[in-house]
């Protein structure tokens, strides 16, 4: 089963990060609250949360004579995230996220109050992915990219996919074809162990097999260390 | 509040004026045709305009025939925002109802149209006016506006709700001097300021809070917010005041400082302030537009340089039924002292077959009511609480 993340650098003002995870912790959700946290696990330096938010559906009925009608059904929406303290720096992570995590950060915004911020972790200029060399094999089977052809008016988006591995520099692209790869999956193997790791441009990583806690994990560790490099994160 | 009968003169239209006037397609073909009827002219619907305006601008032309070619050239005046304060001390709604009339009866003698309706809790008050801006061309000088000021309440405290202008909160004030005159009582106005609160940090969490906690109202997007900082003081935007940077000043300061004294918060800020006086650069507003712009640490790094926030924009949703978004926007016209609290709903996102619409439509008046009741509401309380903030923070 895949299982999508992303990632978000936090700050929660005057804050200090454990008073914030407190504070989260104590708002669950009630029945006169359109929201709530649930802290599902707690380490030293993280914390996983469950969030619920209440939310509603479109129901379209169709009577016998055709007549359309449309409700709002009640609903709970449920999301899950962590927030990890690394080296003095605060990442939210958040699990097979929605379109938007609006809801998530108006909450988070309402119980920490000004000075708390969201910045996402996108990968459009580089992708942490030079912890692949560690492993036994690992290729590129599937690339998309998106550019658009110098002295004319073209833009063009491309996908290719291959079983045996692609190189992107022998793609058959047309030339001065400047590009941006906005997607990227690599296939590993691990001993006898196989795994996928996907990366879109946007800082969406999609982890599939075995090896998906692993690679999580090399991900996080990578971000930390070139967030640091490119002074990408505040300190 | 006394507005003169006549003058300062308006531009007189000339020949020209009119010609060209009349070549402009907000002034339709057969409003050129009825001009021409009034002067027993027949015109055939195939004459081109061009021949028209040119034999028209010929005549003579008379106040009528200028208002009327005015009245579609001239601007139209937009929604303006609503300013709110809480009075109390009236002790007789018919002292009130009489106070009004007074100032009624003055307007209408100055020629503008004022219209009262009166319900159980709520005295509305119409005023119809022309503006006039010299700065502008012949025809667009005249500009018709409504002004709207309501009572709300039975007394003795009364919330005054008004379009936030000049003209309409001059005629508010006044009400109220009639009525202190008239009664010989002493009025109590509560209105909505943070010009006792100086610190940036009270001003922002306002704005914040009034987002957050709005009475029956949930956050749905925060999408712009303009922060404000003063110019410093000394600050001169003129670029050759090298005269005034003292360098002798700077290096004693330097000396100081290497003895081992620290600088508290304050002195570093003054410093700082002097410096970027020195420097004769200064942002003085800064406009953030986008989606949750108060998690956005652009906003956040400038509230910690001493900016804060005097106006934003958010959208929001009811609590109790989740539907359709409201734009509501607000801010203080006056952002030195934050004084002259406004604020408006801009529109809404309606429901269509059960979904938030893309397409923003008017507000209709009931949504104006809710939402003007929830802002009054949930700015008194902030601004009490901030009060009693304070008042703690002294004892």
């Amino acid at each position: 089963m895949a299982t999508r993340y992303r990632w978000y650098t936090v700050e929660f003002g005057r804050k200090s990060v454990e008073h914030a995870l407190k504070l989260l912790a104590t708002h669950s959700l009630s029945a006169d609250s359109d929201s709530g946290f649930l802290l599902v696990d707690r380490g030293e330096a993280y914390a996983s949360f469950r969030f619920f938010a209440k939310t509603t559906v479109v129901v379209t009925r169709a009577d016998i004579e055709g007549n359309t009608t449309y409700s709002q059904v009640e609903t709970l929406g449920v999301s899950s995230f962590s927030i990890m303290s690394i080296e003095g720096m605060t990442v939210l992570r958040a699990e097979n996220p929605g379109k938007t995590l609006r809801t998530l950060f108006n909450a988070m915004g309402q119980i920490i109050g000004l000075g708390f911020t969201t910045t996402p972790i996108t990968f459009d200029k580089y992708a942490p992915k030079g912890f692949l060399k560690t492993f036994g094999s690992h290729r590129l089977i599937n690339v998309k990219v998106r550019g658009t052809v110098p002295g004319s008016s073209l833009y063009a988006s491309m996908e290719f996919d291959s079983k045996d591995g692609i190189v992107t520099q022998q793609l058959p692209l047309p030339c001065d074809f400047e590009y941006q790869i906005t997607q990227a999956v690599y296939e590993i193997k691990h001993k006898l162990v196989k795994g996928q790791i996907g990366y879109w441009a946007n800082g969406t990583v999609r982890v599939t097999g075995e090896l998906s806690l692993r690679l999580v994990e090399l991900v996080e560790d990578e971000l930390t260390q070139l967030g640091r490099r490119a002074n990408l994160f505040k300190l | 509040m006394k507005k003169p009968l006549y003058g300062p003169t308006i531009y007189y239209a000339t020949d020209k004026n009119v010609f060209d006037a009349l070549n402009q397609h907000k002034v339709t073909k057969s409003a050129i045709q009825s001009m021409f009827l009034r002067r027993n002219i027949l015109v055939s619907p195939e004459t081109p305009r061009l021949d028209l305006a040119a034999y028209f601008s010929l005549l003579n032309h008379d106040y009528k025939d200028h208002q009327d070619i005015a009245n579609r050239l001239g601007v139209v005046a937009r929604r303006e925002r609503t300013t709110s304060m809480a009075i109390d001390g009236v002790k007789d709604r018919s002292d009130l109802a009489a106070a009004i009339d007074d100032v009624k009866k003055e307007l209408e003698e100055t020629g503008d149209l004022v219209r009262i309706t009166k319900h159980d809790s709520r005295i509305v008050m119409v005023i119809r006016y022309s503006t006039i801006d010299y700065r502008r061309s012949e025809f667009t000088q005249t500009q018709q506006r409504t002004g709207r000021i309501e009572f709300l309440g039975s007394g003795p405290r009364y919330v005054v709700r008004s379009t936030h202008s000049d003209y309409v909160i001059r005629i508010r004030d006044e009400v109220f001097e009639r009525l202190a005159k008239n009664t010989s009582v002493s009025l109590e106005k509560f209105v909505i300021s943070l010009s006792p609160f100086p610190n940036p940090e009270d001003r922002s969490a306002f704005f914040n809070d009034l987002i957050n906690e709005l009475d029956g109202f949930t956050v749905y997007d925060v999408k712009q917010a303009f922060a404000y900082k003063a110019r410093p003081r000394g600050f001169s935007g003129d670029f050759d005041d090298d005269e005034s940077f003292d360098s002798e000043e700077e290096a004693d300061d330097e000396e100081e400082n290497e003895g081992g004294e620290i600088e508290s918060g304050t002195a570093v800020k003054d410093r700082r302030r002097d410096e970027e006086a020195k420097l004769g650069s200064h942002i003085d507003h800064v406009s953030l537009k986008g989606v949750g712009v108060t998690r956005s640490s652009f906003l956040i790094d400038a509230l910690d340089d001493g900016y804060y926030i005097v106006r934003t924009r958010w959208e929001a949703r009811k609590t109790l039924a989740p539907g359709q978004i409201y734009i509501i926007e607000a801010l203080f016209t006056d952002p030195a002292i934050c004084d002259e609290f406004s604020f408006m709903l801009r529109g809404v996102f309606p429901l269509e077959e059960g979904r938030v619409s893309k397409r923003q439509v008017a507000p209709q008046p009931d949504d104006i009511d809710e939402v003007s009741r929830a802002i009054e509401a949930t700015a008194q309380r902030l601004l009490a609480q901030l009060r009693e903030k304070h008042t703690n923070q002294a004892s």
